[in-house]
């Protein structure tokens, strides 16, 4: 008897415990959550463009067809499935009901508007995809079929809020999308409604208790324009902000917000994003790739990391980087081929018989990590007998210059959202000079076109990796561009938030916020 | 303008008259201004579209409608005509960074940098005044060195500066005051409570942007006093027995309020340079952390147009204190 | 004017027509007087030591401005070689102080030296002449005085570029005018004077009489007016860097402290040392010109 009374108590015991932690751990709906933004976005279109800030708000306010778990994992957002082809040439999806903020219902029709007369003629991503669509249709109100020219595994991740929102036809209809007011009062299907919008200072959105999936859990989420970005960290100590994404944190903050028990903070990587240095490989002296070389082995990135951007970042471990595992391989990581070693480099531009190279760096002004890298290189080149001239320039003079060859060297950072073919491989396919945000360097090797091609039709990671493995060792060689580092993201947010980075995007699925007691 | 006041001798009309007077004087100083606008436009290297439009990609018609509203095609004197035309309409072009007609987007916050630029006004004038005379009751003592080295530090620090160490001050290190901002977001105070909310978030700010005004202002009421207070008409009035504080308050004052009334007038345009650097420091939105971010994305209708603004707002300010002054004068009869 | 360039009873002006009065200025009293003033003193004192500072950078930086190192962040006296401390990318914060002393020094001096000349150009003529020329450039000036400086040099400064050159000649075309004033009322008054009326009757030319004959009596209070000019330019530049208009391959105190606006709670010396260094430069052209002003004639002290 008294065994099988201590078994019931700790059973007894056993179930208190568990059902304390399981109170606390059920999610209280209600709250405001005031969220971080460092500038405004120019309007809350997402069709039309696609700032940082814009997808912060737009992600809640519209849908897509689906959307992307923590893992990357695709899910059905307004399409309730969807089916392949075997041929992987066409997709269907079916719609879930649902309806827009006014009420109106969301058909196939408003999908198909959505791609073809807002998205393509203007969204910067979206065109990547839709060069790769032979068509999109809507046989009936509540299915859309996509037919590709020829395979393309990324197109499911190119098909979220932030690169294909559904935007409500008969609000655009006949109208030039880029200048609608309803720019400015957006009328989605997502978890929540826009409600106001001061500008310079605040955004409100409120909780969409229509939605087609569960309701948000917050009330409100207001988010709050704070220009200066030491004051984003300090809105957060005192308690006048609940979450800053990593993007809008001064890495210099982290150390102290870290310590603070009012707060937490997380690091790791999201969305891979890659930081770099193109190469004009048609200036003189750095067509050898000898000189190439020298320059990776000339510059500590492990620094770059620390200090330009506050340690969130992996110094670049290969030509794509190390976001994706399948697109790097231990034989090309540049830590091993190409330490910082001054002296090697020396030898190398020696060897070369290049000296007294004066470099011009060219990059956008607004980006303080870039001018810090520049700063450091600066100091490094230096040392090795190299000049570097920094030309900080504001972003539309920037990509004039650099994508048409007016530079040396030139700091950049890409996304490539959910799969390196949407990113990465544009840095080093050889493409037709003047086309922003392709290609800057001048490389043209057709065999690496050849084989990275290849491996965007195919589906099966194995067989891409043993491709990307050609690639790499080509690109690891000749280093058209210099790969300084993966991007860590980070978050900073009050101790008592709970549910972020449930979906992919930092910005996205903020119905799924709430705060514990 | 400083040889605005002393012509306000006039036979017949009244203030009325002279106030005219002074306005038609305004339109040719306002006319300058747009017609260095346009001079800048012309002579900046580059697309002169690029400096009507700003950098921030614009569609393509919208950039071709500009080229024919402004004439850009046409002769330099035409354009110019064209040019101040335009503006004089209203129409001060569209910023596509911000997505606003620039006009509508400077009204907006121009009430938000008045807010600061007022209470300033008023602060520093108050506390100047009080200051200076102060100093030059007892000239050479401890006070009045105290005075003067305050006044000598406001003159010499940056203003954006001192607000940086205000901030590490006050905020980080104490936490009396927010570190900036215009109003708490959290909590939407109403009534008096937001009264008190945008006094204290306003109260770092106004120390920052005052201090160099609250320099000039007592510097000069302490000069100015004290010639004053030498001259044979304050010694006449004390020799009739007049005690000091009569005489202070009563007389030297009065005299001495002219010349510091004009300072505090023509001396406006330091407080809009400002609180440019203010705003920026302490990320109050208004035009001069306006003019901040116009000045990354290279929106140069923005620019121009704040350069418009902010000059009309000086020319306003100076005929206020033409106004002020000719009231003060005793001795301009209008 | 006063100390920062502010309009105010033109104390200059008086300071100059003492000058003009023959009496109290000969030069040799003035210098004297200069030596017992204390604050003038102190003044020039801050100006030779910012000179010297500036001239001897290479000799007593003891880095390189722009060597960076892993050692960031590093407080004053913390780590032995950087007394001043370290900024975010490890370079010393001392080094960069010095360095960034040439570009305030060369742009405030070059910039008030163009606005020197340009006023005194404009103002000898305009007082000496008189008429329709006179009634222009005192309308010009009426009108560089209504735009704030600040604003207007921004916008050129975004328009054409930050390079150094474009920075002094901004700065220095702002200026002119408070020169050109003083200068027209000192040849006002000049012009009726027995010695000028001597040099027409034995025919000499205008040019002569304006810049050999009246200028040298005239460089007193311009002086002065330069000095304060000097410290004007040292902060409008100051304030151009700090909005990121600065040249990014050259140390400047202003971009130092726009930097610094990003790492304020970390590492408050990359703000406080640049900004004592800018305040301490101002202060003494201020204190400079001030003293000038008491040694011209001890009637204008302020004391």
């Amino acid at each position: 008897m008294r065994s099988s009374s201590k078994y019931v108590l700790v059973l007894l015991s056993l179930l208190l415990v568990f059902g304390a932690v399981s109170a606390q751990e059920t999610p209280v709906p209600g709250g405001t959550a005031i969220i971080v933004l460092g500038s405004d976005p120019e309007h809350l279109n997402p069709g039309i463009s696609t700032s940082y800030p814009l997808g912060a708000v737009s992600a809640n306010v519209f849908s897509g067809l689906v959307r992307q778990r923590a893992d990357g994992a695709p899910e059905g957002d307004l399409a309730e499935s969807w089916t392949v082809s075997d041929d992987n040439m066409v997709y269907t999806f079916t719609l879930r009901e649902a309806n827009f903020h006014d009420g109106t219902p969301v058909t196939s029709a408003d999908v198909v508007y959505s791609m073809v007369e807002i998205l393509a003629p203007n969204h910067g991503r979206f065109i990547t995809a839709f060069n790769q669509i032979a068509s999109v249709e809507a046989p009936d109100p509540r299915t859309v079929v996509i037919t590709l020219k020829q395979p393309y595994a990324p197109l499911i991740s190119l098909l979220t809020a932030f690169d294909a929102p559904v935007l409500p036809k008969h609000l655009y209809e006949g109208t030039d999308p880029l200048t609608n007011p309803v720019n400015n009062e957006p009328v989605g299907s997502g978890p929540f409604t826009f409600a106001n919008w001061v500008r310079g200072e605040r955004i409100e959105i409120v909780r969409n208790d229509d939605y087609f999936l569960e309701p948000a859990l917050l009330d409100r989420i207001i988010y709050r324009t704070v220009p200066q970005d030491v004051a984003r960290s300090t809105a957060l100590e005192v308690g006048e902000a609940d979450l800053v994404w990593g993007f809008y944190l001064p890495p210099a903050d982290l150390p102290r917000l870290e310590a603070n028990p009012d707060l937490q903070v997380w690091r790791g990587i999201t969305i891979p994003a890659l930081y770099f240095v193109f190469i004009n490989n048609e200036t003189p002296g750095l067509d050898n790739v000898l000189v190439r070389q020298a320059l990776m082995h000339a510059i500590d990135r492990e620094q770059i990391v620390e200090q330009a951007q506050g340690g969130l970042g992996q110094a670049g471990s290969g030509p794509f980087g190390a976001g994706f595992a399948f697109a790097h391989s231990d034989d090309t990581d540049y830590r091993t081929l190409y330490p910082y070693d001054p002296d090697r480099a020396r030898e190398l531009l020696a060897e070369a018989g290049v000296s007294d190279l004066e470099l011009r760096f060219v990059y956008d002004s607004a980006r303080g990590a870039f001018a810090s890298a520049g700063e450091i290189m600066r100091d490094q080149l230096g040392q090795v007998g190299i000049t570097l001239r920094l030309e900080p320039v504001e972003r539309a003079v920037m990509v004039e210059r650099v994508y048409n060859g007016d530079y040396d060297l030139s700091m950049q950072s890409f996304t490539s959202s959910g799969d390196p073919a949407i990113g990465y491989h544009r840095i080093y396919l050889s493409a037709a000079r003047g086309t922003p945000f392709v290609n800057a360097t001048g490389y043209a090797n057709p065999e690496v076109d050849a084989l990275l091609t290849e491996a965007a039709g195919l589906a099966d990671l194995e067989a891409r990796a043993l491709v990307y493995d050609q690639a790499l060792a080509i690109l690891a060689e000749d280093v058209p561009t210099m790969v300084m580092f993966d991007e860590l993201a980070t978050e900073a947010a009050a101790a008592t938030l709970r549910g972020m980075r449930t979906l992919l995007d930092q910005r996205d699925g903020l119905e799924f916020l709430w705060f514990a007691q | 303008m400083s040889s605005g006041g002393a012509s306000g001798t006039g036979e017949g009309g009244g203030l009325a008259t002279y106030v005219v007077r002074r306005l038609v004087n305004a339109v040719p100083l306002v006319l300058g201004v747009i017609v260095v606008n346009f001079v800048l436009i012309a002579l900046a290297p580059g697309d002169p579209v690029t400096h009507l439009i700003g950098e921030f990609p614009a569609p393509a018609d919208y950039v071709e409608r500009v080229r024919a509203d402004y004439g850009l095609d046409k002769p330099l004197l035409e354009r110019l005509v064209r040019y101040v035309g335009n503006v004089l309409q209203g129409d001060l072009g569209f910023s596509f960074a911000n997505r606003l007609p620039v006009l509508d987007l400077l009204l907006q916050r121009l009430g938000r940098t008045l807010m600061l630029m007022l209470t300033t006004v008023v602060l520093a004038s108050a506390v100047g005044l009080t200051l200076g005379v102060l100093a030059a009751r007892r000239p050479h003592s401890v006070g009045d060195r105290a005075a003067t080295g305050f006044a000598l530090a406001g003159y010499a620090i940056p203003e954006f500066w001192f607000g940086q160490i205000l901030i590490l001050v006050f905020a980080v290190w104490l936490g009396w005051f927010p570190a900036g901002g215009f109003r708490s977001v959290r909590i939407d105070y109403t009534g008096w409570a937001a009264v008190v909310d945008y006094a204290r978030h306003m109260a770092l700010p106004v120390a920052a942007l005052s201090f160099r005004y609250l320099a000039i202002t007592t510097r000069l009421t302490r000069a100015s006093l004290l010639e004053v207070m030498n001259t044979q008409y304050i010694v006449a009035a004390r020799a009739r027995g007049l005690s000091e504080r009569a005489l202070l308050w009563r007389h030297a004052l009065r005299a001495a309020a002219l010349p510091v009334v004009t300072v505090i007038g023509y001396n406006f345009a330091f407080i809009v340079a400002g609180s440019a650097l203010v705003e920026t420091v302490f990320g109050w939105p208004g035009i001069g952390r306006l003019m901040y971010d116009s000045i990354f994305t290279r929106d140069y209708p923005v620019l121009l147009g704040i350069l418009l603004l902010v000059s009309v707002t000086v020319i306003v300010v100076n005929l206020l204190t033409d106004v002020a002054y000719a009231i003060l004068d005793p001795r301009i009869r209008y | 004017m006063a100390a920062d360039g502010s309009v105010t009873p033109d104390r200059a002006t008086t300071a100059g027509a003492a000058s003009s009065s023959g009496g109290s200025a000969t030069a040799a009293a003035a210098w004297k007087r200069f030596r017992r003033n204390r604050t003038g003193a102190f003044g020039f004192v801050l100006v030779v030591l910012l000179a010297l500072t500036a001239l001897l950078a290479p000799v007593l930086a003891p880095h390189d401005p722009f060597r960076t190192s892993r050692n960031a962040f590093s407080p004053p006296l913390a780590t032995e070689g950087h007394v001043l401390g370290t900024d975010h990318l490890g370079r010393d914060v001392l080094s960069n102080v010095i360095w960034g002393s040439r570009v305030s020094l060369l742009v405030g001096v070059a910039a008030a030296l163009t606005a020197t000349l340009i006023g005194v150009f404009v103002g000898a003529l305009s007082g000496f002449f008189g008429g329709w020329f006179d009634e222009l450039l005192m309308r010009i000036t009426e009108f560089f005085q209504i735009i704030p400086r600040f604003v207007l040099a921004l916008i050129v400064v975004a328009f054409f570029g930050s390079g150094l050159l474009n920075l002094i000649l901004v700065i220095g075309i702002l200026s002119w005018p408070q020169t050109a004033r003083l200068v027209r009322s000192q040849y006002l008054s000049h012009k009726t004077l027995p010695y000028v009326d001597a040099g027409k009757a034995l025919g000499m030319r205008s040019a002569r009489l304006i810049f050999l004959e009246i200028l040298p009596n005239v460089m007193a209070p311009v002086l002065v007016v330069a000095s304060l000019d000097v410290a004007q330019a040292i902060l409008l530049e100051a304030s151009l860097g700090f909005f990121g208009l600065g040249d990014p391959n050259l140390t400047s105190w202003g971009g130092m402290l726009n930097t610094a606006q990003s790492y304020m709670q970390r590492a408050w010396w990359m703000s406080v040392f640049p900004g004592i260094c800018i305040s301490l430069a101002v202060l003494g052209f201020n204190l400079l010109g001030d003293g000038l002003t008491e040694a011209a004639d001890p009637r204008m002290t302020v004391r």
